[in-house]
């Protein structure tokens, strides 16, 4: 008898487990996104804070700097801060753009792309965090970052403050601040200045030839197609990842891109934000006509498969690969490159005088003062790193 | 007792109204009438009337769902019957020699290395394979091969794998293959594809037609071993022989819809509710219960919204509180 309650006992506990294990992994994926493979930097960590001190006594010397950033939250960074951490995807490639690189200490995993590491060789040296949301907080005390540029991940910024590490957030988990175009484009102006505001001196600068780019290209674009009907705007959708059944859903970077590029983007009817898992039906009941395959690296994924061949897109071969450079165009400084290239897929005829390989060139030249070879530009647009992989 | 003759019928019929209700709901719209004509096309000629994405939706989606869903939820079911039968025991589940940690591994190991689905498919049934065998070799050690020190061997290698499952999700590439794998511990019949179900389906009606000859010999099992031992049945060969077949057919389930919970623990309750707690006929209910079951789930899973909703949080949330409600009620007649 007491066997039996035993083992009773025993599976009912190991039931409730795995209930509660499964669900906290649902709840993971739906956080987590961005880039790459592990990279395992824990030994560095020590090699680091010797440098570290050294340079600290000038951090101190500085005054400081003040910062609005995209949450509106003010804070205060000391100017010339070093060892700074990146936590957030997209910030290397705007470190890149503000010319502040020599200053990081520290960036999540998913920042060290190939296309980052080949202009940026001593990308490999910094500390690795392997989460955005939970990073090892004792390797930031270690690196004595001057200050964190994080999401607003209210634990991991209430820790920040208990610890007095000076943050500003530049990317929204949870909730978006804003829900129209407007707020759209103004928020890709915000982020990079935040990161300027904060680094202070060039940086600013940098962020304004940045804004200034972003606004002529946005201007170009919508010169176009802000004057197209309903009908001329084909329905767009963005596979993400996952066989094509991830997409990201409204108010997403590739919602506000697609309409300005002249698309209709079908995924702006889905209920949350951030990412979605739709079902196939859901993605036939909207019939795309042109599909992109966001972080993906082959188009057979849909062409070849069955259930995909009666969608308008499909049936007649309009789907395209997705390009990726330092950080996924789809959400980083380099959205910007994006909006031309749906432009120029979703409306070529309008956009005949757009040269994409030309314009990929240039920003790389512009803003990471680095020359791509034409083999660099080609291996971008097909989503393969500099090695052709 | 009469009333309950027609159990069975009742449950086949209920299998049909679900099997044809969910070919008629889904996000996309299709009549009644386009359904039928899709489906008598292959069978008769009849002019095309209908888009190709009315075909898709019928033979490449809903068709193999269903199915899917069909042998999944009566696999699940029908070796939660056994196992609760072989273990006397009214709250073990599938998952309880590890099948499901194992497989999942499995799984995952092959999504990490970017392995096809066939691939990912045959290493879950080899993970799951592999956990039960391990599972059994533990008594061995310890030359006590009572039913409880098999449950405790499950529990030591559940506990591994479950955590090896978490290091390879620790691993994984949070874009690609993180959702895949978190789709497959969840489980979700949404990439099912006709060949899949071709391919579990022969090993599982295999195994499904072994356990439903031996129902009534797990009855003898439910009386306890020494009892079965004096009356002569080589327990060791029939508790083998079950556990390789109601662990063959939650591998398989777990090949093609990941691992979906609940299922293998509350449905053989509301089949005894049903029939009463002997095999004979608990084995066939439990196989169209479970199936019913997951139909119902599956549909509401691809139409509660135009987003998938994972099967483990649906027949989490209908089977606990289900289940409580059959303890609570078995409780009162006990």
């Amino acid at each position: 008898m007491k066997k039996k309650t035993a083992s009773l006992m025993l599976a009912c506990v190991l039931a409730v487990n795995f209930t509660a294990l499964g669900i906290t992994a649902f709840a993971e994926t739906t956080e987590q996104m961005s880039e790459q493979t592990t990279e395992q930097t824990t030994e560095q960590t020590t090699e680091q804070t010797t440098e570290q001190t050294t340079e600290q006594t000038t951090e101190q010397a500085g005054g400081m700097n003040q910062v609005t950033d995209v949450t509106g939250r003010e804070a205060e960074v000391p100017a010339n801060a070093q060892n700074v951490v990146l936590l957030p995807g997209p910030a290397y490639e705007k470190a890149m753009i503000l010319g502040v690189t020599d200053r990081l200490g520290g960036i999540t995993k998913f920042c060290n792309t190939e296309w980052a590491s080949l202009i940026h060789p001593e990308i490999n040296d910094l500390v690795v965090f392997d989460s955005s949301s939970t990073p090892n907080i004792e390797d930031i005390m270690n690196l004595n970052a001057g200050f964190v540029i994080c999401h607003d991940y209210q634990e991991l910024d209430e820790q920040l403050d208990e610890l007095s590490i000076p943050y500003v957030i530049t990317q929204c988990s949870g909730e978006l601040p804003y829900s129209d175009l407007e707020g759209f484009l103004a928020f890709q102006e915000t982020e990079i200045n935040a990161m300027a505001e904060a680094f202070g001196g060039d940086a600013l600068d940098r962020a304004k030839a940045w804004c200034d780019y972003f606004e002529e290209k946005v201007a170009y674009v919508r010169e176009k197609t802000d004057s197209l009907t309903d009908e001329e705007r084909p329905r767009v959708y963005y596979a993400r990842s996952d066989e094509g059944l991830v997409t990201f859903s409204k108010n997403s970077y590739p919602h506000y891109l697609v309409e300005l590029a002249g698309g209709n983007y079908v995924a702006k009817a889905t209920p949350e934000e951030m990412n979605s898992t739709l079902t196939i039906e859901q993605i036939m009941e909207w019939d795309p006509e042109i599909i992109f395959m966001g972080r993906m690296d082959d188009t057979g994924i849909v062409l070849e498969n069955e259930a995909w061949s009666g969608i308008t897109a499909v049936a007649q071969k309009q789907v395209y690969l997705c390009p990726s450079g330092v950080f996924n165009w789809d959400y980083s400084g380099e959205s910007v490159l994006l909006m031309l290239y749906l432009a120029k897929n979703i409306h070529p005829d309008l956009f005949a005088d757009l040269n994409m390989e030309e314009e990929i060139k240039n920003y790389y030249q512009t803003f990471y003062d680095y020359e791509l070879s034409d083999e660099n530009v080609q291996n971008i647009l097909n989503h393969m790193g500099p090695s052709a992989q | 007792m009469q009333k309950k003759k027609g159990v069975l019928g009742v449950l086949i019929l209920l299998c049909l109204i679900l099997f044809c209700a969910g070919m008629c709901c889904g996000r996309f719209q299709i009549t009644f009438g386009e359904l039928a004509a899709v489906l008598a096309s292959r069978f008769i000629d009849i002019p095309v009337t209908w888009s190709q994405n009315v075909d898709n939706v019928v033979w490449a989606v809903r068709l193999p769902r269903l199915g899917g869903a069909f042998f999944v939820g009566a696999s699940l079911a029908l070796s939660g019957t056994v196992y609760q039968g072989i273990f006397q025991n009214p709250l073990v589940s599938p998952d309880l020699l590890g099948v499901s940690a194992g497989a999942c591994v499995g799984a995952s190991l092959a999504i990490l290395n970017g392995w096809p689905g066939t691939v990912i498919q045959i290493l879950a049934l080899a993970g799951g394979l592999v956990a039960v065998a391990l599972t059994n070799v533990i008594p061995h050690l310890f030359r006590n091969k009572s039913n409880l020190m098999l449950v405790l061997a499950g529990i030591i290698v559940s506990g591994f794998f479950t955590s090896a499952q978490g290091l390879l999700k620790y691993l994984a590439d949070p874009d690609t293959q993180l959702a895949l794998i978190t789709f497959w511990t969840m489980g979700s019949l949404a990439k099912v594809s006709a060949s899949d179900v071709l391919m579990i389906m022969p090993g599982m009606l295999v195994c499904m037609g072994i356990l439903i000859c031996l129902r009534w010999r797990i009855n003898l099992l439910a009386i306890g071993e020494v009892e079965a031992h004096s009356l002569g049945v080589n327990i060791t060969a029939l508790r083998g022989i079950c556990i390789v077949c109601a662990t063959v057919l939650t591998a398989s389930s777990i090949c093609i819809a990941g691992s979906v919970g609940w299922i293998g623990l509350v449905i053989p309750h509301l089949g005894r509710l049903l029939v009463g707690s002997d095999n004979k006929r608990l084995v066939p209910v439990s196989i169209f219960l479970g199936a019913s079951f997951l139909m119902l789930i599956d549909t509401f899973a691809r139409n509660l919204s135009g987003t998938e909703v994972p099967l483990s949080i649906l027949t989490g949330f209908i089977g606990a509180p289900a289940f409580l409600g059959l303890l609570l009620r078995q409780k009162r007649e006990i």
